[in-house]
């Protein structure tokens, strides 16, 4: 008991603002990751494009773990908690799985009908976090009504933003594509449920991701090749092309940093609470399209109040989730949920507990090993290997804005890192 | 914990077959898709 007293009283910056500041962090990331995949332009089937991004993903989710921690630092987790390998992969099964449904809902129903579907993984999230992890229980009705009403506003919002900006007609196999679009929602909500289970057990995000990823590019790999053509798919093709696949690279590595603000998001303020903090990505990806590829241009006025309303709603959602902190009910409730874990799987109650608050007992282990320099030493060369390469195609650019945008995405991600790094050392 | 104990832990855990359930279902929909 006496270090759950501790958590409450460290001083410092709080968990719950610092899930908050990473839940943002990673939307200002995942919305910008759009921006380099506008650059190819040529017919590549989304599959192909799926694969290639998925690929700058690998590197990259190999990459950061080890320039921060150290692989011998991930394997020892991983080791310790060799139960949580099998939720890793089976979340990045369900990543690949629902990105694919994406495809097959965009192709039969356009992105209109599709987005605001697949959006509710906000809300899927939430109800697992309540009926499996016990989250909001023992709440007061403020931060449930600000929690529930928040999701709500801010998948709203995002409905509208999405509305705002794509213009596609109903296809074909419209009720194809709705099934597709609620099969999407479905398995990135779900994605959510491994994740949390991983930070209960006192799992640090960067192991957690490491071996994510290896599922995530398994199954991606596994469909492109069974859904696009065989061997005769267009990313076979794509990857013979360095001056586009850098773009698709970069989106990946940019999705990479996003993904991981957004889980340490999930470890420190849950998933209920999370997942709609860094769905205000969206809000990103519209600032990028419209300020940088003038995607708005000669937009109707009812368009653009869409998005000034969009916005605003979205805004107000994120104020109402980050204004609501756990009060001491509902960390109990949390404690309760860590404390089934921690007998379930013979976990070490104390060494959980303190990685909760990001404080864990051998920080020291896992020292640098010389692979972990090659590692990064080749991550490094692909992406330089592939950046004198590039080619950017001939699209119109603000280059102010991109100026603007690019620097808020570094402010964002020094904030984040120096909070996450100062609180918690990664952990 | 060991391996065998701990694939028996998941295996049994009410909470794993939520998500594992549904990438089930997710598979069976991209083939029916497909």
């Amino acid at each position: 008991m006496a270090i759950i007293v501790d958590k409450h009283t460290k001083p410092g910056l709080s968990l719950h603002g610092l899930g908050v500041i990473c839940g943002l962090t990673a939307a200002v990331w995942l919305g910008a990751a759009e921006a380099p995949t506008k650059l190819v332009t040529a017919g590549f089937s989304p599959f192909a494009i799926s694969s290639a991004m998925v690929c700058g993903v690998f590197l990259s989710r190999w990459t950061f773990p080890t320039l921060l921690k150290g692989t011998a630092y991930v394997f020892a987790d991983l080791a310790d908690k060799k139960h949580l390998i099998i939720w890793a992969l089976l979340a990045g099964v369900l990543w690949a799985e629902g990105n694919t449904l994406t495809v097959f809902a965009i192709r039969d129903v356009g992105l209109t009908v599709a987005f605001p579907l697949w959006n509710a993984n906000s809300l899927i999230g939430l109800l697992w976090g309540r009926v499996l992890f016990c989250e909001l229980k023992g709440a007061n009705r403020s931060n449930i009504a600000k929690v529930v009403l928040g999701a709500l506003a801010i998948a709203l919002a995002a409905i509208m933003l999405g509305f705002s900006t794509v213009h596609a007609g109903v296809g074909q196999h419209a009720m194809r594509g709705v099934i597709a679009a609620i099969g999407a929602a479905f398995c990135f909500g779900t994605m959510y449920v491994p994740y949390r289970k991983a930070y209960l057990s006192g799992m640090n995000p960067l192991s957690f991701v490491t071996a994510f990823t290896v599922g995530e590019l398994t199954t991606v790999l596994a469909l492109t090749l069974a859904l696009d053509h065989g061997m005769h798919s267009s990313a076979i093709q794509l990857f013979h092309q360095p001056g586009l696949l850098f773009w698709l690279f970069l989106g990946g590595c940019m999705w990479v940093v996003g993904d991981l603000f957004q889980q340490f998001a999930a470890k420190y303020v849950g998933i209920g609470r999370g997942i709609p903090l860094s769905n205000t990505n969206q809000l990103w990806g519209l600032a990028w399209g419209a300020l940088v590829f003038g995607e708005l241009a000669g937009a109707s006025h009812e368009r653009m109040l869409m998005v000034i309303g969009g916005s605003a709603v979205m805004i107000l959602g994120a104020l109402a989730i980050s204004t609501a902190v756990a009060s001491e009910q509902e960390q109990h409730a949390t404690d309760e949920v860590v404390m089934r874990e921690c007998e379930r799987y013979e976990l070490d109650h104390q060494k959980v507990v303190l990685s909760q608050q990001g404080d864990e007992l051998d920080r020291g282990a896992g020292a640098r090993r010389w692979w972990d320099y090659v590692i990064v030493f080749v991550s490094t060369a692909i992406f330089i290997w592939l950046g004198v390469r590039a080619v950017v195609p001939p699209l119109q650019m603000n280059l102010h804005w991109l100026a603007v945008l690019t620097g808020i995405l570094l402010l964002a991600l020094a904030a984040g890192a120096y909070y996450l790094g100062k609180r918690t050392h990664f952990e | 914990m060991k391996a065998r104990k701990a694939a028996v832990a998941v295996l049994t855990d009410a909470q794993f077959l939520v998500p594992f359930l549904v990438a089930i279902a997710g598979a069976a929909l991209l083939v029916f898709l497909h």
